[in-house]
């Protein structure tokens, strides 16, 4: 936990630095705007999940990527793994600060968009461990990319992929369809956070997202703690 | 301190060895320098005696135990500095070692000492982004030396240096040395390892070829020779062996004739000892 503390600190401050704080903050805002502009149609429960599905949770994986393959760039990777620590805590200051700045835009977005009227619980949960497993795959993905266009190229097929279970918003769409897609969990838990939903429905959410998000950390540690070294 | 036995190793996908059964020993408190030019092994030798390759034959023993065996505490003991900058350069100076410091439970001296002593403490508080490569490299070796190391692995350590502050790092690894430390260098620059080395190693394609301080290597293997120049002809110095001057009887008429411009002694360079060990330039 001692060599966690220094880490966490660094990642905040590159976060900021890289600009990559204000990029949320930039977005967030525009989401806001946009919700702004969707209350007098009504219904903003499916736009404000597809949203923070989109971003903060898949800006984890950009981020996570992209903060990889700046330091493999600077060579800092370098320099980390011949200090006297556990290299995976590299991996998880990061994956809890992006994880954190989620959890926190998705709240401003949520309060936006419907005031108070969502289940916080479901919410947080559901952004920081979707949050979790996609920066786990921003790490495993920009781990075996040799660059950032590299990066980009092997994250369109997984950005659809992730993407097909947002059709579960929309009525007589069953989500069993989607079981293999590691993003159906999060998205069913995310969708109970602001509508009233089967509780069977959270019920399978719970169990697809716990179990895909230690795959992905799973996986995270197999191929990318290795790079580490 | 440091044992090296029949070492080699092989990159995956390489048909070739990269190190082949080569076997060293570094004294506490010595200087000990791998001289050989790029892609001899020298690097890979250093990666793996700090753990970063595995999948080598041969062994390494470290203070009396087996390198494998070490854990975490193997790093407080060492200290790293790669022959390429690696800092974050979003962050100042300052920053990036209380950064990489913080890791460490001994600092003996803060990093504002060694930041004036590498002539960087003027630009402690500058983003490293705006550093230039001298200074990238100065950090770098600021970074390895922070924790106070008991031994310090060095790749090309003056690399991108001008002749000041490299020997602003030189004195700092020497008077390392004397206080006790171990450090193992690698170098294609004979000039540094000649200067600093206890005893270098000669690496070529993944083999030593020899193995002994700088001064008995070229005693060894160098030509004692001694150069004269004439006033009547500077452009076209004369070289005569040292062993046969006295019976030499063109040197007996220059002494002779009073024409003597300038006249010296030469000895072999390690770079000539290398080529001619190995046949081979080192850069």
């Amino acid at each position: 936990m001692n060599t966690l503390v220094p880490f966490l600190r660094l990642d905040s401050t590159l976060l900021f630095r890289n600009k990559l704080f204000h990029i949320s903050a930039i977005i967030t805002i525009i989401y806001i705007g946009l919700f702004y502009l969707l209350k007098p149609l009504g219904n903003t429960h499916i736009p404000l999940i597809v949203l923070i599905y989109n971003d903060p949770v898949i800006m984890g994986y950009m981020f996570a990527g992209v903060l990889w393959l700046f330091d493999k760039n600077q060579n800092t990777i370098q320099a980390i793994s011949v200090l006297p620590i556990s290299k995976s805590n590299y991996i998880i200051s990061k994956v809890i600060t992006l994880s954190i700045l989620a959890v926190i835009l998705s709240f401003i977005m949520a309060l936006s968009a419907v005031g108070i009227r969502f289940n916080p619980i479901h919410l947080t949960i559901s952004v920081f461990l979707s949050s979790v497993m996609f920066c786990c795959l921003g790490f495993i993905i920009g781990s075996i990319s040799s660059n950032f266009l590299a990066f980009l190229m092997k994250s369109l097929p997984v950005f659809i992929l992730f993407a097909t279970p947002v059709t579960v918003l929309f009525d007589g769409v069953n989500p069993v369809y989607f079981i293999l897609v590691p993003s159906l969990g999060s998205i069913l838990v995310m969708q109970s956070a602001f509508v009233a939903v089967e509780v069977i429905s959270i019920q399978l959410g719970y169990i697809h997202m716990c179990f895909w998000t230690a795959i992905s950390i799973f996986v995270c540690y197999r191929i990318t703690i290795p790079r580490l070294l | 301190m440091l044992t090296v036995g029949n070492l080699s190793f092989r990159y995956p996908n390489n048909q070739e060895d990269t190190l082949k059964g080569i076997s060293f020993s570094i004294q506490k408190g010595k200087i000990f320098g791998f001289l050989g030019p790029s892609g001899s092994g020298k690097s890979t030798t250093q990666k793996i005696v700090y753990k970063l390759l595995k999948g080598y034959t041969g062994t390494i023993i470290f203070e009396d135990k087996p390198l494998p065996d070490w854990g975490l505490e193997f790093y407080e003991k060492i200290g790293v500095c790669f022959e390429l900058p690696n800092h974050y350069t979003k962050l100042t100076a300052r920053e990036n070692l209380n950064f990489f410091s913080s890791f460490y439970p001994i600092k003996r001296k803060n990093s504002d000492y060694w930041l004036d002593r590498v002539g960087l403490i003027a630009d402690a508080d500058k983003l490293v982004s705006s550093f230039s490569k001298g200074m990238k490299v100065r950090l770098n070796f600021v970074r390895a030396i922070l924790h106070d190391p008991e031994v310090l692995f060095l790749d090309e350590p003056t690399t991108g240096l001008d002749p000041i502050n490299a020997g602003k790092v030189k004195q700092i690894i020497k008077e390392m040395r004397d206080s006790g430390k171990t450090i193992f260098l690698t170098t294609h620059n004979m000039f540094d390892a000649d200067q600093l080395c206890d005893e270098v190693a000669l690496l070529c394609n993944g083999k030593i070829q020899a193995l002994d301080s700088p001064s008995k290597l070229k005693l060894q293997h160098g030509e004692k020779k001694v150069i004269v120049t004439q006033s009547g002809d500077p452009g076209n110095p004369l070289t005569f062996p040292l062993d046969q001057l006295g019976e030499i009887q063109q040197f007996q008429s220059i002494l002779k004739s009073n024409t003597i411009e300038t006249i010296h002694s030469k000895e072999a360079t390690l770079e000539e000892v290398f080529i001619k060990l190995t046949g081979q330039q080192l850069s």
